[in-house]
């Protein structure tokens, strides 16, 4: 590169940067402080990794951050984009924030299903949990816990029979809802890594 | 003459894909009636960017597609000599430079209807609190002390919305007003809007919150002063 072209991208390239901070300056507004936004309830349930099943309990996450989702195996919705998301966001965020998605379907996806389906969407068995709690405690965790919805229709053809939310949630390591994401958002990594980059920073 | 001729043809065929590209936009509109003063902002920069946008897409399109016909290689030689003898640098240090200042340009002027729309939510004329729960709303008007099922608003006065979620995740959404606030539990969220348009609207939850979550919604009547006052005259709270 030479000559006049090589002057213009420098020339570009400062006036991005000096507009770039004037606009992030007049528009970026103070974050919401990230506040608990409720607790989760004590859990010990069966689940299983990509390797075999390990039950997990709220107690087994003391201490660490961790991503939680709603997800049933037949799902002919979101859950797929959902479970590839979460796999490709295990190379971004930390690996010691942990994932757990718990099935919203415990009639039909028993563990070996749940097992099946980690490995499909190569889930690092260190860190990701599939969990299946029974109906009447799945419902106490999701709205409850997470204040989140899933209602089930029977009458529904079998990849739409559960209806539930698309937000992965932040714990923190005392079990305190940090954050909710949407999970199709192009940028929901980074704005993970950030509220994490917030929350980890001592006061 | 021949680049006379390529000229024409580029330029006469992007005009007429601009007029029916804006005839088609213009007949068929795709944001609903703009109601707040926040909605004229949202939609000014949605609406330039659009009508940026069409010119531009149309010259694209017009000279991709006449590319395609004109410079078709007639044999396997006559492929990619020309390349180095043209002026195709310049013509790629002026598409760069124009493309730079051209989005440059488009962020800058989202960002001043963003920080208008943002630095006018610091003050308001009144404030109305808003519950939401499976699968209802409801509004507590604090000057009055009464509580709605319904959500009077008086045209022109800047009002701050005080959201709460009693139960689950929900969210605030009235189209003709275009702005959205999530509404959660454990904490209080905002919304300042100000109505422009008397009329009969729709506020939807916008976050899927259950079962019923289709059908939590509820009427929005942005009134005059006087109307706004007889609502609460005969201190009729539900």
């Amino acid at each position: 590169m030479k000559g006049p072209v090589r002057w213009i991208l420098i020339a570009l390239g400062v006036a991005t940067l000096a507009f770039g901070s004037v606009v992030w300056r007049s528009v970026s507004r103070a974050r919401a402080a990230d506040e608990p936004l409720g607790v989760v309830p004590d859990f010990a349930l069966p689940a299983t990794t990509a390797d075999g099943v390990l039950p997990l309990s709220r107690a087994d996450l003391a201490g660490r951050f961790w991503i939680a989702n709603f997800i049933f195996t037949r799902c002919s919705g979101p859950c797929p984009i959902m479970t590839g998301k979460l796999s490709m966001l295990q190379k971004v965020i930390p690996p010691d924030v942990m994932f757990v998605s718990f099935t919203v379907d415990p009639d039909r996806d028993d563990l070996d299903a749940l097992r099946h389906y980690a490995r499909q969407f190569e889930a690092d068995p260190a860190r990701w949990r599939f969990v299946r709690a029974e109906k009447g405690e799945l419902y106490r965790i999701a709205y409850e816990g997470f204040r989140l919805p899933v209602m089930e229709d029977p009458a529904a053809p079998s990849g739409y029979r559960v209806t539930h939310s698309t937000k992965f949630v932040l714990v923190d390591g005392e079990g305190r809802i940090r954050g909710y994401f949407d999970s199709d958002a192009a940028d929901v990594g980074d704005r993970i890594n950030d509220a994490l980059g917030r929350l980890r920073r001592p006061l | 003459m021949k680049r006379l001729r390529a000229l024409v043809i580029v330029l006469g065929s992007a005009a007429l894909f601009t007029l029916g590209l804006g005839w088609l936009f213009n007949a068929y509109p795709m944001m609903p009636l703009a109601a707040s003063r926040e909605a004229v902002r949202v939609d000014r920069a949605f609406n330039g960017l659009l009508w940026l946008s069409i010119p531009i897409y149309a010259l694209v399109m017009s000279s991709l597609i006449y590319a395609l016909f004109a410079f078709k290689a007639k044999d396997e030689s006559a492929r990619g000599d020309n390349y180095e003898h043209s002026k195709g640098r310049w013509v790629e240090s002026l598409w760069l430079v124009a493309s730079f200042i051209l989005t440059l340009g488009l962020a800058g002027f989202g960002s001043y209807e963003l920080k208008h729309i943002l630095g006018d939510q610091k003050t308001a004329d009144m404030e109305i609190q808003v519950n939401a729960s499976q699968f209802s709303w409801e509004f507590f008007y604090p000057e009055q002390q009464a509580y709605k099922p319904q959500l009077y608003l008086p045209v022109n006065k800047k009002v701050r919305l005080v959201l709460k979620s009693a139960d689950v995740l929900h969210s605030f959404w009235v189209p003709e007003f275009r702005l959205k606030q999530d509404v959660l539990p454990n904490r209080i969220t905002q919304v300042v809007i100000t109505p422009t348009i008397k009329g009969d609207y729709q506020l939807r939850c916008s976050e899927l919150c259950g079962l019923d979550h289709t059908v939590m919604t509820a009427q929005v009547h942005v009134v005059d002063e006087e109307t706004y006052a007889q609502q609460f005259a005969e201190g009729d709270s539900w």
